[in-house]
């Protein structure tokens, strides 16, 4: 009798925990935003905002939804050194081996590859997040997490903020971080900052939740320095002597698809 | 007997201590991520890299908060003009007309009641809009986007530099007004940058 009893009540907890599960698993619907989480990001943007210079790794790997609605995973090394207001060097190398270079040296945009031998170079306008801008936009270029350069980083990231939690203390790769999870109109965001008296972002990952597929970008920090030596030859640009110069395809609108400039 | 209870007692809360546990441990698998390969589209929103839609797709998300607001203060103020109206006139309250004003305190209850249930229903039609809404933004979006690229490239195929090292034709250079062309098999290429990759594309 007894035991029938405690199978009884361990049931009835059983079926209370199973209709509790789907509401404790939804996402949260009322717009949430904690300061703690507000002060960790101020904090980030601050700390670089006081570096006109500084250079960073990031290891980036992101899904493609394929039409049958797989992902397949790719990724891409990235060396990046930023001086404000309107200079940047990176270097990029997928996986495949293939390397490139793209460099802002305040006057005009360079691409170059080693590889093919070939260089594009087109004018520069503006500062660093306009360029940048222009080089996603225009020349299609990938420049991910190119919100790292903007001297006001807070600003770019809580632009459409919707929810903004604070979760706790982790460790990323040997280093304490503040772990937060961020929301706006178009995705979902982590992002992992260290702790302590340099608060660099150490590991990022974004959920396109609107996206079909639902596909997600990752990204791993390291190498940080916030006072890089001998920069000024990285901001320069001399194509080698039989490098072949080549344009940047940039497609014309739709309807004038036949006066495409690839300038 | 007592005995009994207390093992019912004791059985409950290790099953609710259990049933805590799985919801936390259902809480930090959420939100996993996975990638994998083979052949394919190689780009796509997440090659990005960026925590917000691009800025050149219209915004909409201003406008749809700003009907959303007035559509909620309308519902408030409506709400509270009712409630002005049913409330009794400076110094009428008295002894004699307290079973009016209990029966009129009833009624006004019923009322922020009913008005209480409205908002929350209109908030949730609201909620639900937004994300209708959301979805056929995202639809469009998508659709705009392999429109984008179907007429960009539409009579401009390509082929990248380890394709075309395969083809193994033995191309012939030709320079018109400073730009590099090469003819493979009758067809015409220039190489260009598409985006930050190499490619030769097709000009004739």
């Amino acid at each position: 009798m007894h035991y029938r009893i405690r199978i009884l009540a361990s049931l009835l907890t059983a079926a209370f925990c199973l209709s509790a599960h789907p509401q404790t698993a939804e996402s949260p619907e009322a717009p949430e935003i904690e300061p703690e989480a507000l002060s960790v990001l101020q904090a980030m943007s601050d700390f670089l905002a006081a570096s006109d210079e500084f250079y960073y790794e990031i290891d980036t790997t992101y899904d493609v939804v394929q039409p049958s609605g797989v992902k397949y995973e790719f990724g891409v090394a990235r060396k990046n050194l930023v001086a404000r207001p309107d200079r940047l060097h990176t270097e990029a190398i997928r996986r495949n081996g293939v390397a490139g270079t793209m460099i802002f040296d305040g006057k005009h945009i360079w691409a170059y590859s080693k590889e093919a031998n070939v260089y594009a170079q087109t004018e520069q306008v503006g500062d660093l997040v306009e360029s940048i801008e222009f080089a996603v936009s225009e020349l299609r270029i990938k420049a991910p997490l190119s919100e790292i350069a903007s001297p006001d980083l807070f600003a770019s990231i809580t632009r459409d903020l919707e929810t903004a939690y604070y979760l706790g203390e982790n460790v990323v790769r040997g280093v304490t971080s503040d772990h937060l999870f961020l929301r706006n109109d178009y995705a979902d965001v982590q992002l992992w900052v260290a702790t302590g008296d340099e608060p660099l972002l150490q590991r990022i990952v974004i959920d396109y939740r609107e996206e079909r597929g639902q596909p997600q970008f990752r990204a791993q920090f390291s190498n940080w320095n916030m006072a890089p030596k001998n920069t000024r030859e990285k901001f320069t640009f001399v194509p080698p002597k039989d490098a072949e110069r080549i344009r940047f395809y940039v497609a014309a609108p739709p309807s004038d698809s036949n006066q495409e400039d690839a300038k | 007997m007592k005995s009994t209870q207390g093992k019912v007692v004791v059985s409950l809360v290790l099953a609710s201590v259990v049933c805590l546990l799985a919801v936390d441990f259902a809480e930090a698998r959420r939100g996993g991520g996975r990638g994998g390969g083979h052949s394919m589209t190689r780009g796509g929103p997440a090659a990005s890299g960026s925590m917000h839609r691009s800025q050149a797709r219209p915004q909409r998300s201003s406008s749809r908060s700003s009907m959303s607001n007035q559509r909620y203060q309308g519902s408030r103020q409506a709400g509270s003009r009712d409630y002005a109206a049913q409330r009794p006139e400076p110094g009428t309250a008295n002894r004699d007309n307290r079973p009016e004003m209990n029966q009129d305190r009833l009624d006004q209850r019923q009322d922020n009641i009913d008005q209480r249930r409205d908002t929350n229903q209109d908030r949730y039609d609201q909620r639900q809009e937004n994300i209708n809404e959301r979805q056929d933004f995202a639809k469009e979006v998508h659709n705009d986007r392999e429109e984008w690229y179907e007429d960009r490239w539409r009579g401009h195929s390509y082929v990248s530099v380890s394709v075309w090292g395969s083809m193994g034709c033995s191309y012939r250079r030709v320079v018109v007004g400073g730009v590099t062309y090469y003819d493979c098999n009758g067809v015409r290429y220039e190489r260009v940058y598409r985006g930050s990759e190499v490619v030769y594309v097709v000009v004739n």
